[in-house]
């Protein structure tokens, strides 16, 4: 794992300097700060698109309070697939709907090969439901004027979760068990050929009862910094589409959660990941994306979940 | 279009540096190491209502197998046989349980005499992990957080 994650730092150094050699070349960039936080994001022109995606998660890890690795009996792979639908009140504000089904499967040792093989369940996972408003518009005379969005998010606990899981591995846990709430800023530099971006997000979750107590998670901070440009790729005699590619690290701070209204101590969270996404346009109205994330990418993961995801989405644009 | 270059390129040489820096600092993730601390001594319940005194007969380790003797005794105005007992699987730094997978409490053993064994205790993962103990006689209750560490491989 931890081979791994150099290889994919050292590659995502390696693309980031390949985003500077195409500095001639320019591409409009949506939300672009929080590089894939979104599943579906919209341009300005646009009024209805459609978001579909999977994403392989081929490892997990849980971490403890001193950041050492634990032993899970926990699912340890996970395959997600997301469906959006995104829609525009005005070339400043969109919404987006988005669902996920989720399937947990984990390696079940039998008695002999027969009895051996992947365990695995799916459900649907929490619905969100999220909006974002630009309220700074780029402009051609001041390039460095950056654009600037407000964001905000509802997220409802309607699917299982840890809390009532019935499963001794697990694998029918697709949701939190809180409701949450987030909302945030991202601004970028949309009118450069190389667009750094920088989006803040706090997610809040509400107090739930659960097995007779008062659970609160503490706030969520999401830190992420992106670059994004267009990559010097020719055209491989298949056309000469444009790909962009974003790239860029977040830092995912969770406060103390609760217990009852007392402070658990020593329940803090910490994580960082890195993440690279590569846009590619597809016939006329279609795109492509495709993205690689590690968290736990570098630093200490404490109280969380050290992971790494591969997405491939496609977006259409109906109207 | 120098300044935006310079800009991004030093955006990018600080996430490397950053990212250099804190994979250096980073401690090799190590499984918990497999001597387990169970809880050897006896518990006060947090009004000295009862003594518990807890044995591990098979674990503590992640998975379903584990069972624990208790040996209870009551103070005070306090009596046995019980008429309740709960335990309740608690990894409290993450904030959750075992699901709806709960400990079955036996009192074959000889519950007059307050030893009571527990099984079907169901830990998730290794780590840090509290059994939460709630029991009454009926008028007299009581409350215990009693921690556990659960090794890993």
């Amino acid at each position: 794992m931890i081979f791994f994650r150099f290889k994919f730092v050292a590659a995502l150094i390696a693309i980031s300097g390949g985003i500077f050699i195409s500095e001639s070349v320019t591409l409009a960039c949506a939300s672009c700060g929080s590089g894939g936080d979104e599943p579906l994001v919209l341009f300005p022109a646009e009024a209805i698109k459609i978001h579909g995606s999977v994403s392989l998660t081929p490892e997990l890890e849980s971490t403890g309070p001193d950041g050492a690795t634990l032993q899970s009996t926990g699912p340890d792979r996970r395959v997600n697939s997301t469906f959006a639908v995104g829609l525009a009140w005005s070339p400043r504000g969109f919404f987006t709907v988005a669902q996920s089904l989720t399937t947990n499967s984990r390696a079940v040792v039998g008695a002999d090969q027969a009895a051996s093989g992947r365990a695995s369940r799916s459900g649907v996972g929490d619905p969100s439901f999220s909006g974002r408003y630009t309220v700074l518009m780029p402009q051609l005379s001041r390039p460095l004027m950056p654009q600037i969005q407000l964001l905000a998010g509802y997220r409802p606990a309607i699917a299982r979760s840890i809390h009532d899981s019935s499963d001794a591995h697990l694998l029918d846990v697709f949701g939190s068990g809180f409701d949450e709430i987030r909302a945030g800023i991202d601004l970028w530099l949309g009118m450069l050929s190389v667009k750094p971006g920088v989006a803040l997000t706090a997610t809040e979750s509400l107090a739930t009862r659960h097995n007779g107590t008062l659970l609160k998670p503490g706030t969520l901070i999401r830190l992420t910094a992106s670059l994004s440009g267009i990559a010097p790729i020719g055209d491989f005699g298949i056309g000469a589409q444009p790909v962009k590619l974003t790239t860029g690290i977040t830092s995912d701070r969770r406060g103390a959660a609760s217990a009852d209204h007392e402070i658990v101590q020593n329940s803090e969270q910490a994580v960082n990941g890195a993440f690279i996404s590569a846009d590619i346009s597809a016939w006329e109205s279609d795109g492509i994306k495709l993205t690689l994330a590690q968290q736990g990418v570098f630093g200490v993961v404490k109280n969380s979940v050290a992971s790494q995801n591969w997405s491939v989405a496609w977006a259409r644009v109906l109207r | 279009m120098r300044a935006p270059v310079f800009f991004a390129s030093c955006l990018a040489v600080a996430v490397a540096v950053a990212v250099a820096a804190c994979g250096e600092a980073s401690p090799d993730k190590q499984p918990t190491p497999p001597e387990a601390i169970q809880s050897p001594g006896v518990w006060l319940t947090t009004n000295g209502s009862y003594e518990v005194y807890l044995v591990w007969v098979t674990g503590p380790q992640t998975g379903m197998d584990n069972v624990v003797r208790m040996n209870i005794r009551p103070l005070g105005n306090a009596t046995l046989p019980l008429q309740q007992l709960t335990v309740t699987p608690w990894m409290t730094v993450h904030g959750h349980g075992s699901g709806n997978v709960q400990p079955l409490v036996e009192s074959r053993l000889d519950s007059a005499a307050g030893i009571y064994l527990v099984s079907n205790i169901f830990f998730v993962m290794s780590g840090p992990w509290d059994l939460k103990i709630a029991l009454t006689d009926g008028t007299t209750s009581g409350a215990v957080v009693i921690p556990v560490t659960v090794p890993g491989i």
